[in-house]
């Protein structure tokens, strides 16, 4: 379960953080459009909303919320360095 | 949000960041460090063995403290863990006949205390302060009165805690901002680093500056409590009750046996007891107080059984508190992060590192800034260069310091008196050469020199603990004792890491900037100060 | 007046916002928060120890926020005495309360 929330925080940062300019040009090639940037905007908030509930069935209602920061704040730390560290396929065909 | 409250906001989290910033850094190497108190207890004394049976340890206690302190005021006795070096004893002896009972008696009083070690006798250990100096160096500081020394850092607390307020509302695209990282630009990769340091670990850094502050909100704000009650006695009372004070009646009686009281405290608990106190032990008014573990709940404030010391009845039992000095208890414990186990112990100290990068980063941010806007780039001004020096001192001296603390501990002889203040006296003096150096040699010299000095002093220090203790790292690894090799493990890799960046520093070449216009610099899109 | 004179002036008038403003944050700012903590501590129902502490974690809060106020306020002058009349509010609070049923 805090596993879960961990992996469920991870992704939903690295859709937020491909939702910036430079790293969806690094990752596809090209500006993110509107329509696209709402989507990868959307369900990256969604996503991380959804990392709450395994964090709070592992550990309850007071431990729960301090290990949902620690996934929020991992999961970012992790999605960062993916994004930032990982080179990206070569975007042109 | 208007662009002039921005503004505003971005000079605050300038100003209230940078000027106590060093006193900031010094909180959170040492607070980071804390994290591990307990184990740092152990690895400074690497001749005593791992506790296996702590009970074995508090009836050692016991033993020797009638033996030692039969007639004393009162015992204070830690029930000792595996995590410990064993139990540490404090005992209060019974005031001289008009004598006055000094108020703040000094803790760690050599003649008053002694360490029970894992068989139950005394631990023949060097005198060390282990890793409590790290901890309580954090909000007490050294050389200096204690009350100042929590003013200082209460007040550099509440301007960080003023920094982080106002360095996010003044972060226009804080999540854009969080993800970017440009590397090799100077001034901007500075700012991404100060960025990414400090919103990754947002919500720990907010949490540990205002519970930082709860901790010392007795001292910073008692108004509330003036408020509402005249006499300080009663409001100490309600918040931090204890059993009823029983006077001493000069008939001898024998102390029972503790390790049965302490059993039944933590039946009644459900939890593990951490702390015994004894008062008049000998005396048929005796009384034994057995705290639960903080270790077992999120707040600081816990359970208290007081028992009968003659016969084991219980007599008292600590009345649940009221919701906001729960509420407080929890702030204190979150900063603790006591409860945490292993893993949560990990990720406080990943975000300690993350808070000391940010502070590190954000004081070096400052000067790569103004340099790049200095009218005359060999001629600083006053303030410039004093801000480029005590950034050397701090942040290239305080760790080396730390460094040669732990070679003292290795090195300096058991038999030298007062071997714990020295330890303390070698780090700080260590210290004191680079930072007048500092003022000396020119920084781009002194950040590899130290860097580099740094990484090698922690790197030799695991090799030193396999060739010349007993705990080395093979050997602690061998027997199961993770705590130990996690701890020179760790100070590897953070040898390493301090030598790959003094490399990193030696071969940075600052790309030729052509020197701006200096009127344009004042027309800066940031409100700066004109100086 | 010369341009380099006016500049000078700007300067220094500049510099006494930014230390109006210093004042209003630190002392001012402390001042107001504690004198809302006294003013939080007497108006809150219940225990007393409670309401005591409850009102001394906010006013820590407050502390911050009357610091950052002093900055974003529209001038230093404003600040203080903005803060001021906040602060007095709370003083007033507090008088009146501790002089009707006084403190145990």
């Amino acid at each position: 379960m805090s596993i879960l929330s961990l992996l469920l925080a991870t992704a939903a940062f690295a859709l937020l953080g491909l939702t910036t300019d430079a790293h969806h040009r690094r990752r596809f090639g090209k500006s993110p459009q509107s329509r696209g940037r709402g989507i990868l905007r959307t369900g990256g908030w969604l996503t991380l909303i959804a990392s709450v509930v395994p964090a709070m069935l592992a550990r309850g209602w007071i431990f729960g919320p301090i290990l949902w920061a620690g996934a929020i704040m991992a999961g970012a730390g992790i999605a960062f360095l993916a994004l930032n560290f990982i080179p990206a396929r070569d975007a042109r065909r | 949000m208007s662009k002039g409250f921005r503004q505003s906001q971005a000079f605050l989290h300038t100003w209230s960041g940078l000027l106590l910033g060093w006193i900031l850094f010094l909180v959170f190497v040492a607070g980071t460090i804390a994290f591990w108190r307990e184990g740092l207890n152990r690895w400074m004394r690497p001749e005593i063995a791992r506790v296996e049976q702590p009970m074995r340890v508090l009836a050692g206690s016991q033993a020797f403290l009638t033996g030692k302190a039969p007639d004393a005021k009162s015992w204070i006795i830690p029930v000792a863990t595996e995590r410990s070096p064993g139990a540490q004893v404090f005992w209060v002896p019974q005031p001289k006949p008009g004598e006055e009972r000094g108020r703040g008696r000094r803790r760690g009083r050599g003649d008053t205390q002694a360490l029970i070690g894992a068989v139950g006798q005394v631990a023949q250990a060097r005198e060390t302060r282990g890793g409590e100096f790290f901890y309580r160096f954090h909000f007490d500081l050294h050389y200096m009165p204690v009350i100042w020394a929590r003013w200082v850092v209460g007040f550099a607390t509440m301007m960080m805690l003023v920094a982080i307020m106002s360095g996010i509302v003044t972060h226009k695209k804080i999540f854009k901002d969080f993800f970017t990282l440009r590397r090799a630009k100077g001034q901007r990769s500075w700012l991404d680093g100060h960025n990414a340091t400090a919103v990754l670990a947002l919500p720990f850094h907010l949490m540990i500056t205002y519970t930082g502050l709860v901790t010392l909100m007795a001292m910073l704000m008692p108004w509330a409590v003036v408020a509402n009650y005249a006499d300080q006695k009663t409001v100490f009372a309600k918040l931090f009750p204890t059993a009823a004070v029983v006077e001493r009646t000069g008939r001898p009686a024998p102390l029972i046996d503790l390790r049965r009281i302490a059993a039944d405290a933590e039946r009644r608990l459900g939890a593990p007891a951490s702390l015994i106190e004894v008062s008049d032990p000998g005396d048929a008014a005796a009384r034994v107080s057995v705290s639960q573990s903080a270790n077992s709940m999120l707040s600081s404030r816990t359970p208290r059984l007081t028992y009968d010391g003659m016969t084991g009845r219980l007599v008292w039992r600590s009345p649940p508190p009221g919701a906001a000095a729960e509420t407080a208890g929890a702030m204190i414990g979150l900063h603790a992060g006591r409860f945490a186990g292993d893993g949560g112990r990990w990720l406080y100290f990943l975000c300690g590192i993350a808070g000391t990068l940010m502070v590190a980063s954000g004081l070096v941010l400052w000067t790569v800034k103004r340099r790049e806007r200095l009218p005359d780039p060999t001629r600083p001004h006053f303030g410039f260069r004093l801000v480029e020096r005590l950034n050397v001192a701090v942040i290239g001296g305080f760790p080396l310091g730390i460094a040669c603390f732990f070679w003292a501990n290795r090195l300096l002889p058991v038999t030298l008196g007062g071997r714990a203040d020295w330890e303390m006296h070698v780090m700080f003096i260590a210290w004191a050469v680079v930072a007048v150096t500092a003022f000396v040699v020119r920084p781009a010299r002194m950040w590899p020199a130290l860097f580099a000095t740094t990484g090698v002093l922690l790197v030799a220090l695991p090799v030193y603990d396999v060739v010349a203790t007993e705990r080395g790292l093979f050997a602690s690894l061998a027997i199961g004792d993770l705590m130990i090799a996690g701890i020179d493990a760790t100070i590897v890799v953070f040898g390493v890491a301090f030598l790959l960046l003094a490399r990193r520093v030696a071969r940075h070449r600052p790309a030729a900037k052509h020197v701006r216009n200096p009127r344009a610099v004042t027309a800066s899109k940031v409100l700066e100060p004109a100086e | 007046m010369t341009a380099g004179d006016a500049h000078a002036r700007a300067r220094w008038a500049r510099r006494g916002d930014i230390a109006l403003r210093v004042v209003a944050a630190v002392p001012l700012g402390y001042a107001t928060a504690s004198l809302w903590a006294m003013a939080i501590a007497r108006l809150l129902p219940g225990d007393r120890a409670e309401a005591s502490v409850t009102a001394s974690l906010i006013a820590l809060a407050l502390c911050a926020i009357a610091a950052m106020w002093a900055f974003a306020a529209r001038s230093g002058w404003r600040a203080i005495w903005t803060l001021a009349t906040v602060a007095g509010i709370a003083a007033a609070i507090a008088w009146v309360s501790i002089d009707a049923t006084g403190r145990l």
